[in-house]
């Protein structure tokens, strides 16, 4: 592992000036930052020489709280706290069970609501150990997964070339529910959080934190669904998350492009409708419209679709 | 012959549930003592440099940044002049179990991965980590497959042209050689109803236990100290000793491992001694002593499931097999034992083509899979044929050497003095009764369930794994020690951590036989004691372990009972004054005088009397192997209950019943575990395991436990029944066959009939992942 400073930042403003040195990176829970240094998956010049530790920031970051409605928390609140919260579990329910389903109890109670949001995209090319393809991601000329084993990677197409997926559970959770995140300089809509090009996987600058995420409050039901193929510890091959309220529904599937996907076009099927197998069921195949398969992933096409019935039946 | 020692009616801890597991503490509490947790005063760290490519040879290597890093104390080269100076030449290397061409540290790289070119020795892991990236190397990059098909088409790019150069095939028993063949095949399909032909294959699997690949090497003059994974530790000494031209005094010390035989480094001498034998070499070179690790390693050796099978069947329609043939093209050779020694299938002919390719060497993990997976293809394809029940064709199919189990009743059970019990039939009947088979079973594709998936039933059945303790290495031995001073039992003989708690059965049986208490029996494994032994309860291995472990506790019992009765010192009175050992007895390690059981003395007691004349009580026994006339006997089976959801492809494990005849069991609790875990590492091989490589590189993919699935124990159906039978019919001690993987090998495809009842389609490849099933439903 490349030999890096530690820093443990004791306010955001600190922090973020620790960012403004250059090649650093900021730390919540480590899980995914720690495997990606530990196995020398990016080159030299993209691993960072400081690491700022946000858990040590005063006052903390790490909260649940219902203000006046809307739901706020810490980016460095435990997924764990989250999944077990009965504010979260009650008022907005995806994003409780998205926290829940996300990696496995020793991971949960490590990692962060930041750090999942903000997790770089999957690849296991990009990810391979000893940086071994020099990939779009890393600055390098090609692809390797757009020929060779795509079998996990993005069905709604390539971004610049590249066709790594968002692996987060709480992003389209988050997405549905129309939250904002909030960073050391801005509000962003979480709609807009990763719309972004390739090498990055959200529009955060280097040295920008992410604070807080607030969710509007809520009235409908919503609701989170997973694929994957193990239950006790997976990325997902596809999630989603649907929010259906009175005469409007949200929609957002994840793991199939480089940022989550909002389903516009599903989500004005199932509006106002009655949710039952049939509506549920032409809403999803919205999921399809725009699908650009790959040589081996044509099959998350039809599993988007059913994780797409599933979550607006989930609703009803 | 009748089983090796008879089954007493009773006994204080053979069979008993709940006793405390003998490296339970250490490991529950965390102080077990793992090989990377040695350390020695001025040690140094050593790794070596893997392969980028899939098949490559270095043309030049400049490593004079790696030797001017700060901290690198010494770089260990292919060309480096110990290689010659020892009589190294690439000759020393060998092929392992999948034909790769295994140097120590070579100029060739076979797979990616594969530790080449040179080596660094430094201070700490980080500097090695930081020097191995700082070589200029030119590389000349070669072609390669990663599928063994392709490696033997018409027009392949050879491989290996020193080795062979007119083809990438290394075995092909087509013709002849070592093939399995039994009876006339020919006129089995003749014969039969009806011959069916059909290719089935499996991907590759990856193996993987606690403690990642390590070895430590001290030298002290003469001698050389090392630590390193084993499954039996005297072949180390052997290896190493002939690398290092037979003149070396070695000790070995095989600590926590965490499981996977010590990476069966006794297979092959160019694979898993290399960590040693490279320690080793640094640690010479170096003077001081030198850990060497390897964290990659797991994702290096293969396991050998993977094949692509050619399969043809003859059968009549009322499920009686009459021939079976298969060509396996594979890395590894087929096991055929089970088709051929636990059925009455008369003709048989099992072929094997070994391409050479380039992944990593194959090592047996889960071999038996192999064999379970030919003759549950066998099986659930007639069943298929035939619509019947699969239950009732392995019942109508059993036997021994192509024999029905009327003949073995007659010619070998009665002959043998054997129980004269069926073992399948046993098995079977707790399965369905527990399973509730009868009322599950049905016509494929019958059952749709309220919520839309089709519901399925699977039945495999299979052969116990071991039945003689002649398989496999007979030169085990072990001695029971009764130490002076404190009087508590010491077995002595090394063997390898498999994970599975073997020490406490071993324990288990000596408590008995000499008649001390389990407290007071210590079993640490670790220390080179001269003497090896094989595994205890949790694998096959302990039908020869067992054998040790009761000849050596009966006769230091002799020894113990009769030092109670000789004259001491200056013709003094012995322990018991006018007794002789048939008088005596021994109990909860204390020895008493049969008609008067208040007369008793404590082993401390009797082994510290007289102690300036006598020696300790020290009972060796080694196995030597012996010519019997065995047979697999016992079996074992398995009922599934599935549904398949049309939407997604994944298939939900509802139930599953396994049912094992162990012979005889020692530690309920140690089978147990491996009855479990079987069948989880069975499960997960059904429906997720699969190596993955890119095809344009070369490069495997999935090199984590993240990318590469593996099911852990939430990811099993619930509720999961494990149900032991003993019915004596085995030719270790007791009867007993031992367990090993057994569960994971039988339940590896069960989900071949199992899908099949569930959807009506057979599925041709596995593991059985959404794609596949999706694919075979006409979703995509």
């Amino acid at each position: 592992m490349k030999e890096f400073t530690h820093k443990n930042a004791t306010t955001v403003d600190e922090a973020v000036s620790a960012l403004q040195g250059g090649n650093a990176a900021v730390i919540g829970g480590g899980t995914d930052l720690i495997g990606t240094l530990r196995f020398h998956c990016l080159p030299d010049s993209l691993d960072p020489d400081v690491i700022v530790n946000l858990k040590t920031i005063s006052p903390s970051l790490d909260y649940i709280e219902d203000d006046g409605g809307t739901l706020k928390i810490g980016a460095c609140t435990r997924l764990e706290d989250i999944a077990k919260s009965s504010v979260v579990q009650d008022g907005w329910t995806a994003l409780a069970e998205a926290a829940h389903m996300t990696a496995s109890p020793h991971i949960r109670e490590s990692g962060t609501i930041g750090g999942n949001i903000c997790q770089v995209n999957r690849c296991w090319y990009f990810r391979k150990e000893n940086n071994r393809f020099d990939c779009l991601r890393k600055g390098g000329g090609m692809c390797f997964a757009m020929m060779g084993e795509n079998r996990y990677h993005a069905i709604y197409g390539a971004v610049g070339g590249c066709i790594a997926v968002n692996p987060s559970d709480t992003a389209p959770a988050l997405v549905a529910l129309g939250a904002t995140i909030v960073t050391s300089k801005r509000d962003i809509a979480a709609a807009d959080f990763w719309d972004v090009a390739i090498p990055g996987s959200t529009v955060l600058d280097d040295d920008e934190i992410v604070t807080e995420i607030q969710v509007p409050a809520f009235s409908g039901k919503s609701a989170f669904v997973k694929f994957a193929l193990r239950k006790s510890i997976d990325f997902p091959v596809v999630n989603c998350a649907a929010a259906i309220g009175s005469g409007s529904a949200s929609i957002c599937l994840n793991a199939v492009y480089n940022k989550p996907v909002k389903l516009t076009a599903a989500e004005e099927s199932i509006a106002g409708q009655t949710i039952d197998e049939a509506s549920a069921e032409t809403a999803a195949a919205a999921a399809g419209q725009g699908t650009v398969p790959l040589t081996n992933n044509a099959w998350k096409i039809q599993i988007a679709k059913a994780m797409v019935k599933k979550a607006i039946l989930a609703c009803a | 012959m009748a089983p090796l020692y008879q089954t007493r009616e009773e006994y204080n801890y053979i069979g008993k549930e709940g006793v405390r597991r003998k490296d339970g503490y250490e490991k529950a509490s965390g102080t077990g003592l793992y090989t990377r947790d040695v350390s020695f005063p001025g040690m140094l760290i050593a790794k070596p440099f893997v392969s980028p490519y899939a098949n490559c040879k270095i043309i030049s290597l400049d490593t004079s940044a790696v030797e001017a890093y700060p901290g690198v104390r010494f770089v260990l080269r292919y060309d480096d002049p110990w290689w010659s100076e020892n009589g190294w030449t690439r000759g020393n290397a060998s092929y392992g179990w999948g034909a790769q061409y295994d140097d120590l540290l070579g100029q060739e790289g076979f797979f990616e991965g594969n530790r080449m070119g040179f080596a660094v020795v430094a201070d700490t892991e980080n500097i090695c980590d930081e020097a191995l990236r700082l070589a200029v190397i030119e590389w000349d990059v070669l072609p390669f497959y990663v599928d063994p098909e392709a490696a033997i088409e018409p027009g392949a790019t050879i491989l290996e042209p020193d080795v062979n150069p007119d083809t990438n095939i290394r075995i092909d028993t087509r013709e002849g050689g070592s093939r399995d063949v039994m009876g006339d095949v020919q006129a089995g399909f003749d014969a039969s109803d009806k011959v069916i032909e059909w290719v089935w294959s499996e991907e590759e699997e990856t193996p993987a236990a606690a403690e990642p690949g390590v070895a430590v090497a001290v030298w002290r003059g003469e001698y050389l100290d090392l630590y390193a994974h084993n499954q039996v530790p005297l072949t180390t000494t052997e290896t190493i000793n002939r690398y290092f031209g037979g003149a070396l005094k070695i000790n070995v010390h095989s600590l926590y491992q965490g499981g996977q035989f010590g990476f069966a480094n006794w297979i092959f001498p160019g694979g898993y001694k290399t960590f040693t034998m490279l320690a080793a070499i640094c640690a010479q070179k170096t003077g001081r002593p030198v850990k060497f690790l390897f964290d990659q390693m797991y994702w290096h050796n293969r396991s050998y499931e993977n094949g692509v099978y050619y399969l043809k069947c003859g059968f009549n329609m009322d499920g009686t097999i009459n021939a079976c043939e298969q060509l396996v093209i594979s890395a590894a050779p087929e096991f055929n034992a089970k088709m051929m020694h636990g059925t009455k299938i008369p003709n048989f002919n099992g072929m094997h083509l070994c391409p050479h390719f380039n992944r990593a060497g194959n090592v047996c993990y889960r071999h038996g899979m192999r064999s379970c997976a030919l003759m549950n293809n066998f099986f659930a394809k007639v069943a298929v044929e035939t619509g019947l029940d699969p239950t009732e064709i392995a019942l109508l199919n059993d036997g021994c050497d192509g024999h029905d189990m009327d003949w073995v009743m007659e010619n070998i059970k009665k002959p043998q003095d054997m129980p004269q019990r069926d073992s399948l039939q046993e098995v079977i009947t707790i399965g369905k009764q527990k399973f509730d088979w009868d009322n599950r079973y049905h016509g494929p594709g019958e059952r749709i369930l309220p919520n839309g998936n089709y519901h399925g039933v699977g039945f495999v059945w299979s052969v116990g794994w071991a039945n003689t303790p002649n398989q496999y290495l007979a030169n085990f031995q072990g001695t029971v020690a009764i130490q002076r001073g404190d009087g508590h039992v010491r077995f002595l003989a090394r063997h390898a951590d498999g994970g599975w708690n073997h020490e406490t059965s071993v324990c288990q049986i000596v408590a008995d036989e000499l008649g001390a208490a389990y407290e007071d029996i210590e079993y640490r494994p670790f220390d080179d004691v001269g003497q090896d032994a094989a595994h205890g309860e949790g694998s096959a291995g302990f039908i020869r372990t067992a054998v040790i472990a009761v000849e050596a506790s009966r006769k230091a019992k002799q020894m113990l009972l009769e030092r109670c009765c000789a004259r001491g010192a200056n013709d003094c009175d012995p322990l018991f004054p006018g007794l002789t050992p048939d008088d005596l007895d021994t109990k909860d390690s204390t020895i008493f005088e049969k008609a008067n059981p208040e007369n008793v003395k404590t082993f401390r007691e009797a082994e510290s009397y007289q102690r300036q004349q006598y020696p300790s009580i020290t009972a060796n026994h080694a196995i030597t192997r012996v010519t019997w006339d065995t047979h697999y006997l016992t079996r074992q089976c398995s009922f599934i209950d599935i549904e398949v959801n049309p939407e997604t492809g994944e298939i939900i494990l509802n139930d599953l019943v396994d049912v094992n005849d162990v012979g005889k069991i020692v530690s309920p609790d140690t089978l147990w575990g491996q009855q479990y875990g079987g069948s989880t590492m069975g499960l997960s091989h059904n429906l997720i395991e699969a190596e993955v490589y890119d095809p344009a590189t070369g490069v495997r993919l999935n090199t984590n436990l993240i990318d590469y699935k593996w099911f852990s124990f939430n990811d099993m159906p619930g509720p999961f029944s494990c149900n032991l039978v003993e019915t004596g019919m085995s030719y270790g001690p007791y009867g007993l066959n031992g367990c090993s993987e057994s569960l994971a090998a039988t339940n590896s495809t069960i989900l071949i009939y199992a899908f099949w009842n569930a959807t009506g389609k057979w599925v041709s490849r596995m593991p059985l992942t959404p794609d596949k099933v999706l694919k075979a439903l006409g979703k995509i």
